[in-house]
């Protein structure tokens, strides 16, 4: 069985470091995600996770950082403002929104971002619900 | 949101072969009967909005230089169809326009187009067989509508534009609700379809033939199962697209395509049916796709002339000669589109309107768009709506019984 297919866009600053701990003890967070290191994730925008799912990703994660770390604040508050609109946008093409994760973490917060990314992969994994 | 700046953008193809097709495509679509009059240039919104740029010089170096300069100038063009209307030699620029935009390399959709070309991401994901939408959570309680039947109501990106521009308080689907409700209320009962896929507009106007061939199959198809005969629809682009440029996509398309204004006036000419009262001062703006580019002018105008007590007064650019909204097909939008936009609203507001009415869905956001920037005044006051929406309020209510 292959691993469903997800795309993480991933912030350069804390979630990379959390990751990059993780790379230090030989682990790949991400598992067979494919990874798009990002400026900030105020820089991704409706055009890219679209993209994302046009080229086949069966799940979108955007890891941030928290908001107190955000060297990018204005950028962070666009994404934020940005991130139900797009879920309506999936939801209306037929793709559930909880196929979008978006999530925030420390540097210091690697075990919990992997544990993170594996339950997404899990919940892509289970088959669908059953129309009411 | 993540559009890259003019500067950052890479080259385009500067290929011999490149080259080659576009001057060929320029000799067939007959660029070289222009004998530089000059008249496209002076009334190109583009250049009257500020930038400088000619039809006149494009067709010219089409034929003899067709490298970088101008393919970063096709996306440009508003493909508005000003300059083909006064032309006096009937040279088709916008045709050609449209057409050298599919030679281009693919990436250039990404590049061009606004919103970092969501909107047309959006139409592709649309262009799956199997996607399963829910795009008919706008249709309003009560409501009478079919799954199968003779008469479709298409709808088109309205659901999506409805999401998308949530910032400026797009409400797209108002058009066909509005139609919806004034079908039912003359005793139609039309179908909407679920399956139902963006009309492929903006793929084709944006140089991706094979995804609106796509698109147009696939509608043609859930149409077909559905029994559709005869297809209405309240968006500009999609009328025109539908009417104009199905057939060449779709060899077995034979569907009956209407305007809801034209249908409208068709389906109440021998009805005795009774107009309430809308006061006030309305204007109307003619959509590039349904005036000029398809001939739809005055229908419109004589709709929105049974309502009592509501004054049609005309822009000074008006029908045939109508200013673009600024925009089209979701290609670059810049400074000088705002320009464009901002002389519109200027048009409509100096007529004293409290109402600026159009027939396309796009035309309302782009000019709502330009209108968030503004600081108070008449051109930001003036209320945007649809012509189907004033119609519904005189004749169908949305409080009353269908």
């Amino acid at each position: 069985m292959t691993s469903p297919r997800i795309v993480v866009f991933s912030c350069q600053w804390a979630p990379h470091y959390a990751l990059q701990s993780l790379y230090r003890r030989g682990r790949r967070g991400e598992g067979d995600a494919v990874r798009v290191l990002a400026a900030c994730v105020g820089r991704v925008g409706e055009d890219v996770v679209l993209e994302a799912f046009r080229q086949g990703a069966e799940g979108v994660a955007v890891l941030g950082c928290p908001r107190e770390l955000c060297r990018h604040g204005l950028d962070l508050d666009r994404f934020h403002a940005r991130v139900e609109t797009l879920r309506a946008i999936i939801e209306t093409l037929g793709i559930p929104a909880e196929r979008l994760l978006v999530a925030a973490f420390h540097p210091h917060e690697g075990e919990q971002l992997s544990a993170c990314l594996e339950a997404f992969a899990a919940s892509l994994e289970a088959p669908p619900e059953p129309a009411p | 949101m993540s559009r890259a700046p003019e500067a950052a953008r890479p080259p385009a193809d500067d290929s011999s072969a490149l080259r080659r097709d576009l001057a060929d495509l320029a000799r067939a679509r007959s660029l070289r009967r222009c004998y530089d009059c000059g008249k496209c240039t002076s009334v190109c919104p583009v250049n009257l909005g500020g930038a400088l740029y000619s039809p006149r010089r494009l067709g010219q170096m089409a034929l003899e230089d067709p490298g970088p300069a101008l393919q970063s100038a096709l996306w440009d063009c508003l493909t508005c169809g000003a300059c083909r209307e006064i032309c006096p030699v009937g040279v088709d620029f916008p045709g050609f326009v449209r057409d050298a935009r599919a030679l281009l390399p693919g990436d250039a959709i990404m590049r061009e187009c606004s919103h970092g070309g969501a909107l047309q991401t959006i139409q592709r994901l649309t262009a799956e067989p199997a996607r399963q939408q829910r795009r008919l959570g706008w249709i309003p309680a009560g409501a009478s509508c079919a799954c199968e039947g003779e008469t479709l109501l298409f709808t088109g990106s309205a659901p999506y534009y409805d999401r998308y521009f949530d910032y400026l308080g797009a409400t797209t689907t108002a058009a066909p609700a509005a139609a919806l409700r004034i079908m039912n209320r003359i005793g139609i009962t039309p179908v909407l379809l679920e399956k139902e896929r963006s009309s492929g507009h903006d793929l084709l106007f944006a140089g991706d033939v094979a995804g609106f061939r796509r698109l147009a199959q696939l509608n043609a198809d859930a149409m077909r199962a559905a029994g559709v005969r005869r297809i209405v629809t309240t968006c500009a682009e999609s009328y025109h697209v539908m009417a104009f440029h199905y057939r060449g996509a779709v060899p077995e398309f034979s569907l009956d395509v209407e305007h809801f204004a034209t249908f409208l006036e068709r389906e109440l000419s021998g009805r005795t049916v009774e107009f309430a009262a809308v006061p006030g001062r309305v204007t109307y703006h003619d959509p590039c796709r349904l005036g000029r580019m398809s001939g739809v002018v005055d229908a419109p105008r004589r709709l929105l002339a049974r309502i009592p007590g509501l004054e049609l007064a005309e822009m000074r650019h008006h029908g045939a000669k109508a200013l673009c909204c600024g925009t089209s097909a979701w290609v670059r939008c810049g400074a000088t589109n705002k320009a464009i936009q901002l002389a519109r609203l200027g048009e409509a507001a100096a007529t004293g309107s409290e109402v600026l009415a159009t027939a396309c869905p796009k035309c309302v956001i782009h000019l709502r768009c330009a209108q968030a920037d503004l600081p108070a005044g008449p051109r930001k006051s003036l209320a945007l709506a649809d012509i189907t929406e004033i119609l519904a309020q005189s004749l169908a209510p949305a409080d009353a019984k269908t």
